[in-house]
């Protein structure tokens, strides 16, 4: 994602066709914005079936909110930080929350205890699930935070925004994200090799 | 204990992806470069960031579209509160039981209304009073319009036929055959957003030529087909193929008539003619235009629309730009071949802008593009080599390294 696009605002007809709840306005906004909603929680929670749902839940919240919709901030944005609450609700249920419960990480550190041999086994998905199982250990505002941040590269100012928390929150909040990370990442061959890879070198 | 440079570092290196300033880039290298721990969290985090960006973590392309249709459906039922699943099932089965019911009914009170004359003329206002609220009038169970329930709409009018929704402009005149799943199209347009069911067909018929769907939205007019999203047929009304279309192109019957039999000396008028469907290069066009153009392009491609992003980057691309602007013009059109899923097309484009602009962010920004793109894994090797010497204080130089050792 080297090249970021920037949005033109929707039109304020369109809005206010949302405020009154006009099917084709409201339709034509989620259209536009519901890719960008999506794509932002699957790197939230990860590749669940779930984003959907996630997504659906999103969007009628964003409906039913539509009435009070002051245009402070950009649609996009606006939906954003309500797709964030979602996750977040989401991620703090418990069965989002499995500490220290990694089965499938165990079952390929038992075939290999060499993470370089057992990373070449898992396709980009399964690499992925893997690595969500490390952050779902992870608390659900300091995943969001961190996801938001060092992955989805949005500045500081912005994750504060979206999350509804002041800048010093959110930089603490990424700022233990990482601590527990490498934290994990020496205790799992796997995360570790991410490391290696990079470290042998030194 | 963290040292302070060490803090400091730590927030650089989860800032990268947010884009370092040039001093804080240089200082952080340096700093990486004699600190061990430092080198480990930016390893770390520079492939957790290329995991989770290599990974396809969105759903399908469909996903998006059901969410938007369940959830408005929900709205117009009232029940905002979106799909609990397991909580929940009771009751919904309970609602679905329900609403059946009530098609049924509405269908029965519907079919005798549409047997007392031979063509029933259901104008929007005798069937939905407000349409905007309440757009849809449920046609659902499409066997029982099979006797050929005819539509005239004063308005738009939105009804449910078989698996797919469709919206019909005002002054539309259309049939529709349940048993075929045929629209016929006398005249107007016909917006069809049709859920992707394998064994399923949907067509829409004018008096020219058929469209067969599987899953997609497109826009019917007697003379042009548009489509939003996936893919359509259209063949003549003998079944002979004329046009396979994909998500962002237009078939325009006037258009490809010129074309197939041209008439030498009314050549011009018939390049006119394609030209509605193609590209009308304007011959000048100021900085601001291209500029405007260029946020069209942008727009266009952010939310799909394909043909018309590729119409605002030949025009701004016409009035030969220079500098920036032509490089993100350049850049623009990478992207929309990327979108079309034409990757070495989008690669090859990647490297004209890195070739050309080398000098300029976009430059960089494609160089490490082309090479993400870049499906030969000797070349995508071959062009990250080619970035870190060019910019060995890159914004990507990490993710980069990362790549090269996989």
């Amino acid at each position: 994602m080297p090249i970021e696009r920037t949005r033109r605002e929707d039109p304020p007809d369109l809005i206010e066709g949302c405020r009154r709840g006009d099917r084709a306005a409201l339709e034509q906004v989620l259209t536009a914005h519901a890719p960008y909603l999506e794509r932002l929680l699957g790197r939230v929670v990860g590749p669940r079936a779930e984003v959907e749902d996630l997504l659906q839940m999103t969007l009628s919240a964003a409906i039913t909110a539509f009435p009070q919709f002051r245009g402070e901030a950009q649609v996009r944005t606006w939906l954003a930080r309500i797709a964030i609450r979602t996750a977040h609700d989401q991620l703090r249920r418990a069965e989002y929350r499995k500490r220290g419960e990694l089965p499938s990480m165990e079952a390929v550190a038992d075939d290999s205890n060499d993470g370089r041999r057992a990373e070449a086994h898992l396709d980009a998905k399964q690499r992925a699930l893997r690595l969500h199982e490390h952050l779902n250990a992870i608390g659900a505002r300091k995943r969001i935070a961190f996801i938001l941040h060092v992955v989805e590269g949005h500045p500081i100012e912005d994750v504060a925004a979206l999350m509804g928390a002041s800048k010093t929150a959110t930089k603490s909040r990424i700022f233990w994200a990482r601590r527990e990370l490498m934290r994990r990442a020496a205790r799992d061959p796997w995360l570790k090799s991410l490391v290696a890879a990079e470290g042998v070198e030194r | 204990m963290i040292s302070p440079s060490c803090l400091r570092a730590g927030s650089l290196i989860a800032a990268r992806a947010a884009g370092l300033s040039r001093a804080n880039g240089l200082w952080l290298e340096e700093h990486v470069h004699a600190c061990t721990t430092c080198t480990r969290e930016a390893e770390l985090l520079s492939g957790v960031r290329a995991i989770l960006l290599d990974a396809e973590l969105a759903p399908t392309s469909g996903a998006s579209n059901r969410a938007i249709h369940k959830a408005l459906h929900a709205h117009r039922r009232g029940t905002a509160s979106p799909t609990s699943r397991a909580p929940v099932r009771p009751i919904v089965l309970g609602l679905s039981f329900a609403t059946a019911l009530a098609l049924i009914a509405i269908t029965a009170v519907m079919q005798r209304e549409y047997a007392a004359s031979d063509a029933v003329h259901a104008t929007a206002t005798a069937t939905v009073p407000r349409v905007e609220r309440r757009p849809a009038v449920v046609m659902s169970d499409a066997d029982r319009l099979q006797a050929g329930a005819r539509v005239r709409t004063t308005e738009r009018l939105q009804v449910l036929l078989a698996h797919a929704s469709v919206e019909l402009a005002p002054d539309s005149d259309a049939q529709w055959n349940g048993a075929a799943r045929e629209l016929s199209l006398r005249s107007g347009v016909v917006i069809a957003e049709v859920d992707p069911e394998p064994h399923r067909s949907f067509a829409v018929i004018t008096n020219d030529f058929r469209v067969e769907v599987l899953g997609t939205r497109f826009e019917v007019t007697p003379s042009s087909v548009s489509v939003s999203r996936g893919r359509v047929r259209i063949a003549a009304l003998d079944g002979t193929e004329r046009a396979v279309l994909n998500a962002g192109e237009r078939y325009d019957l006037e258009a490809e008539t010129a074309v197939l039999a041209p008439k030498p000396q009314k050549r011009s008028e018939a390049r006119k003619a394609v030209g509605k469907a193609t590209t009308a290069p304007s011959p000048a066009i100021s900085a601001p235009d291209v500029a405007a153009l260029l946020t069209e392009a942008r727009d266009a491609l952010a939310t799909d629309r394909f043909e018309q992003a590729r119409r605002a980057i030949d025009r701004a691309l016409a009035a030969q730009p220079a500098g920036a602007t032509r490089a993100e013009a350049l850049t623009l059109r990478a992207e929309l071949l990327s979108a079309q899923g034409n990757r070495a097309g989008a690669v090859a484009a990647y490297i004209e802008v890195a070739t050309r602009f080398q000098s300029m962010p976009a430059g960089e920004n494609a160089l490490f593009a082309a090479a993400r793109m870049n499906d030969d894994a000797a070349a995508a090797k071959k062009l990250l080599a080619q970035y870190l010497e060019r910019y060995p204080h890159g914004r990507f130089v990490v993710e980069a390294k990362y790549r090269l050792k996989r």
